[in-house]
């Protein structure tokens, strides 16, 4: 024991830094031994482990404050050449009375554990709620992008009135940029592709960033080993690769000898130049690696497939940039009307793209974590005036005694000390949230790497804590200030009646009370309208069956499967493979799923006979999926009309498609398309056979409108995109099929393993985590408001039938009814809840822009909820009331007489 | 060495220190207990506070250590034992006059007004 230090004597030692140098080295052993001897006699004692160190740190902190007082005192005692002794007691009535307030604050929060355990949990939940959030608002909303000048960096995208999902551009459409304007710097393009990794015996498919060569430089971010991509790599042809930090490490081991070393991907071999550094996390966080793209290829002007991001060239803006790229778009557009005609691009601030999605939801929590702190400390603010009114009398004497600015001094001290110790513990709790949030993050929040507990939210923490403090320490200062000045009549008024003062901290804390309602009615309404939304959102029918669903994401090597014959092949073998799992009943592929993120635009101009008049770049369009198998059985669509494809729809047979619904109302209105000839226009355009009509399924997400959609037949259309989903219907189980999919792919050609095996439930939930994540965190937080709402006005309650005990008592005593000395402690706690509803209602009204975005088929200001939450809350406001007021009313009025 | 107490009434730990080493010279862990035991733990002495508080009584020449005290054993050796000094008995004499003249007044006040009372 004395040879090693153990844990509880290394922590001792290190609060002994706190003391000055000279103390520490003249009493250190004597205090470590006496440090020694106090736990074993308190462990004797059977005291608590918490306790203990609770008593250690309050001594060591207080005794240590004396301590360095006193060398200050030493300090400004040596100018004056007096003697230690006489400056040490002037330098000790500024220290020994804070001192002394503090521990008077720290005693009064033991003495009366209840609150101090209402109070500080109010604050640490409040204080680690919005420090948790606060880092997630900063990054998202706040603070400038981790890139060099974000300011000049511009998303660009080719754009059509008409068309949705565009938002990427071309690559020839890019090399006219390139060539033609002169705002721009240079230019940033990236597209997602997934490309197999083959590591000796090993096959992984990596969904990999294919960029041009400067796309580093355009963001501004340098490698940390070797080098980024630079201008004029692309020229050589060479294939190289930069890899991700994590990457990096967690599949090569951190080698720093990595550069040089080469990587095979889709069998061919990249050579790693450099790693980035950690949290370079563009286009996303997942970006395993990036590898250098000259998309010199002919894929056309309507293959329209880059991230685009321009960096604006010195003393440029946005304006100029969006009118050159204009009227570079109109010129393209006349050269070739089949694929630009009626191209836009747009111009946006990085920020709004990266952010965009998620601003909503992130502002809206900011927001709500606002509020419930305000809450909160509203909460505790009457707490303290609860407080401060049970201690008037001692209050009194003191006064009495002398000083009422000293009581101000000592409430301001309690208060400060709560806020200290909860804010503290706050800002762990938050630490612990945060670290979870950004390990396990519910939705896609950008940036969310580099969210983490730092300088700024600790700032953030201390005005939060700061604030707080002063909202609720200052509000009883100022009642216990105004009282009275002067002691004598403070000392009567609280022996005495107290009537009067009693009254108005009552008024006080009533208003505090109604500003809780209030805000808890504005957070409740919020929720109840995203409850609402997420219901109807759920309620929505996907057009597809969601249960007992499986799929598997394939990606085919473009180089290995050229030939579309071998492609069927490949096709039938992995259809055969699943097919043959046990509890499978029916399989199928399908080139795009619903509600799939994806940047390819699979929309494509169609013909019939009712538009024969139109030139080509005038026809209407639809998306076209490739579909194989019993993929409308496998899927759960239903067929309205007609048939499905079946075997005989091969190759050389005629050709066929199954068009949706909405397609079928745009394309033949009125009339059966059973039957009908349709023109489909990929490249050169071929005359399909309507064979039936599906249902329609929701593309671009629950909340979108369903757009027109055509199906062609995997042998008759087989493209050379490599994406192909293969879904499977079970009788149940999802499990075994899951895993039985990913050795069916396997099975069907080894260097092609699955990307992925889900289900279709979850397809769906995720199109809706965004939804989910806001509206879970808004109910928590509103949960949160309501139960201090309520706390808050139990307490108020209570504090107000024990000032009228004596009233109630007596009116008792004469015979009033006990219902009605309960009716009018119920009515006054109900009329303040009215009251709070009321304005909470007004303020929800005017505080629509924040929700409004995030709903669905739920107006902002919906009536039912508007109607339903004030009731709830006033209803929540009686209960809370009831106990105190029944408590008050079944007291004996003899006893109570006597008490006073 | 002035042996005139202060006029300064002593820090309330400071006087239970005294108080301690009243009769006995003790060491610091014995100080601290006696004075937690007689006050039934009221005031409390951590290990920081103790030392702090004989540092500060040792300052003002209340209270010195003593080197060697007859019947230690070897194992207490290492032990540092504090005794009152001339000033420190005085200045504890002086306070509890005080105290008790403050205790008496109490007393005529509160205890007959406390008879007036039902």
């Amino acid at each position: 024991m004395m040879g090693s230090a153990d844990r509880g004597e290394r922590l001792f030692r290190l609060l002994m830094r706190l003391y000055p140098a000279e103390f520490r080295r003249r009493y250190g052993g004597r205090l470590v031994e006496a440090f020694i001897r106090q736990r074993s006699d308190h462990e004797a004692a059977g005291g608590g482990f918490v306790m203990f160190w609770v008593s250690i740190v309050a001594d060591v902190a207080a005794s240590a404050v004396r301590l360095h007082g006193g060398t200050v005192a030493d300090r400004i005692g040596w100018w004056g050449g007096s003697g230690g002794e006489r400056t040490r007691r002037r330098g000790e009535p500024v220290m020994a009375t804070i001192l002394s307030d503090v521990r008077y604050a720290w005693r009064g929060l033991l003495r009366n554990p209840s609150f101090a355990v209402a109070a500080l949990s109010t604050i640490t939940l409040a204080i680690a709620a919005s420090t948790a959030v606060f880092p997630v608002v900063d990054v998202a909303l706040i603070r400038p992008l981790p890139l060099e000048d974000p300011d000049r960096l511009l998303i660009l995208a080719e754009t059509h009135a008409e068309q949705v999902g565009g938002g990427a551009v071309a690559p020839e459409t890019l090399r006219d940029w390139v060539e033609e304007t002169t705002t721009f710097e240079a230019f940033a393009a990236s597209a997602f592709n997934s490309r197999i990794w083959v590591d000796g015996e090993r096959a992984e498919v990596l969904t990999v960033a294919d960029v041009n060569d400067r796309f580093f430089e355009v963001l501004g971010r340098g490698a940390q080993l070797g080098r980024a991509f630079t201008d004029g790599d692309g020229e050589r042809g060479e294939w190289l690769a930069v890899l991700s930090d994590t990457f990096w490490r967690s599949r090569l081991g951190g080698d720093p000898g990595v550069i040089g070393r080469t990587l095979s991907l889709d069998g061919r071999t990249y050579t790693i130049v450099g790693v980035m550094p950690p949290r370079f996390a563009i286009p996303d966080g997942d970006v395993p690696l990036w590898t250098l793209e000259t998309w010199s290829g002919d894929t056309g002007r309507a293959g329209r497939y880059l991230a685009v991001a321009g960096r604006l060239a010195a003393g440029r803006t946005a304006d100029q940039a969006e009118s050159e790229l204009d009227a570079i778009a109109a010129r393209i557009a006349e050269s070739f009307p089949a694929t630009n005609e009626g191209w836009d691009v747009s111009v946006t601030p990085l920020r709004d793209t990266l952010i965009g999605a998620v601003a909503a939801p992130i502002r809206l929590i900011g927001v709500a974590v606002a509020l419930l702190l305000l809450v909160a400390s509203f909460n505790v603010a009457g707490l303290m005036l609860a407080r401060a009114a049970a201690r008037r009398r001692e209050i009194a004497v003191r006064q009495a005694l002398g000083g009422g600015w000293r009581i101000v001094r000592l409430l301001v001290v309690e208060s400060a000390l709560i806020a200290g110790i909860g804010g503290v513990l706050g800002v762990v709790l938050a630490s612990v949230l945060v670290r979870a949030l950004v390990a396990n993050p519910p939705i896609d929040i950008p940036l969310i790497e580099t969210v983490s507990i730092d300088g700024r939210a600790l700032a953030f923490a201390f005005s939060a804590v700061a604030l707080t403090g002063l909202v609720f320490g200052l509000v009883p200062a100022w009642r216990a200030s105004g009282a009275s000045t002067s002691g004598a009549p403070a000392l009567r008024s609280a022996v005495g009646t107290e009537a009067k003062r009693g009254s108005t901290i009552a008024r006080v804390r009533a208003a505090l009370v109604v500003g809780e309602i209030a805000i808890a009615v504005v957070l409740v309404i919020g929720a109840a309208l995203l409850l609402r939304s997420l219901v109807a959102l759920n309620a929505v029918d996907p057009g597809f069956e969601t249960e007992d669903r499986v799929a598997a994401r394939v990606f085919l090597d473009r180089d290995a499967y050229r030939d579309p014959a071998q492609r069927s092949a490949w096709v039938r073998r992995v259809q055969d493979g699943v097919g043959a799992i046990p509890g499978v009943r029916a399989v199928g592929t399908i080139s795009v799923l619903p509600m799939e993120r994806i940047s390819v635009n699979f929309d494509l101009p169609y013909g019939t006979r009712s538009t024969s008049g139109l030139s080509r770049q005038d026809l209407p369009q639809a998306e076209f999926r490739v579909v194989s198998g019993d993929i409308f059985d496998a899927m759960g669509i239903d067929l309205v009309r007609g048939r499905g494809f079946r075997e005989s729809d091969a190759t050389n047979a005629p050709r066929v498609v199954v068009i949706n619904e909405t397609l079928a109302a745009q394309a033949f209105p009125g009339a059966d398309p059973i039957g009908e000839q349709m023109a489909v226009y990929w490249a050169a355009g071929a005359v399909y056979e309507v064979i039936g009509v599906a249902g329609d399924t929701h593309q671009s997400g629950l909340s979108g409108a369903p757009s027109p959609q055509l199906y062609v037949h995997f042998p008759q259309l087989s493209l050379p995109f490599g994406a192909t989903n293969i879904v499977a219907a079970t009788d149940g189980a999802v499990v075994a099929p899951l895993r039985g999919m990913e050795d069916a792919v396997l099975a069907a050609d080894p260097g092609q393993p699955a990307h992925g095996v889900f289900t279709l439930e979850s397809v769906v939930r995720d199109s809706i985590a965004r939804e989910r994540f806001a509206t879970t965190l808004l109910t928590g937080l509103a949960a949160l408001a309501l139960i201090l709402a309520a706390l808050g006005l139990y307490g108020l309650v209570s504090y107000i039938v024990r000032q009228r005990s004596r009233e109630l008592a007596i009116r008792m005593a004469l015979g009033a009814r006990r219902a009605n000395a309960v009716g009018s402690v119920l009515g006054h706690s109900v009329g303040l809840a009215i009251g709070g509803a009321v304005i909470g209602v007004v303020a929800a009204g005017a505080g629509t822009q924040f929700v409004e975005s995030l709903l669905f088929d739920v107006s902002p200001v919906d009536p039912l909820t508007y109607a339903l939450v004030p009731v709830m809350l006033v209803a929540v406001a009686a209960l809370a009331a009831a106990r105190p007021a029944w408590t008050a009313a079944n007291a004996d009025p003899a006893a109570v007489l006597r008490q006073e | 060495m002035p042996t005139e107490p202060s006029s300064k009434p002593l820090n309330d730990k400071v006087f239970h220190v005294l108080l301690a080493l009243a009769n006995e010279d003790l060491h610091g862990y014995a100080i601290k207990q006696d004075v937690e035991g007689r006050t039934g733990g009221v005031v409390k002495m951590g290990p920081g506070t103790l030392y702090e508080t004989l540092q500060r009584a040792e300052r003002r020449g209340l209270i010195a250590e003593v080197e060697d005290r007859p019947g230690a054993t070897e194992e207490h050796s290492q032990r540092r034992y504090y005794r009152l000094t001339e000033l420190g008995r005085s200045s504890l004499e002086w306070e509890v006059r005080r105290l008790a003249e403050i205790v008496d007044t109490a007393k005529s006040r509160v205890l007959t007004e406390g008879k007036g009372r039902a």
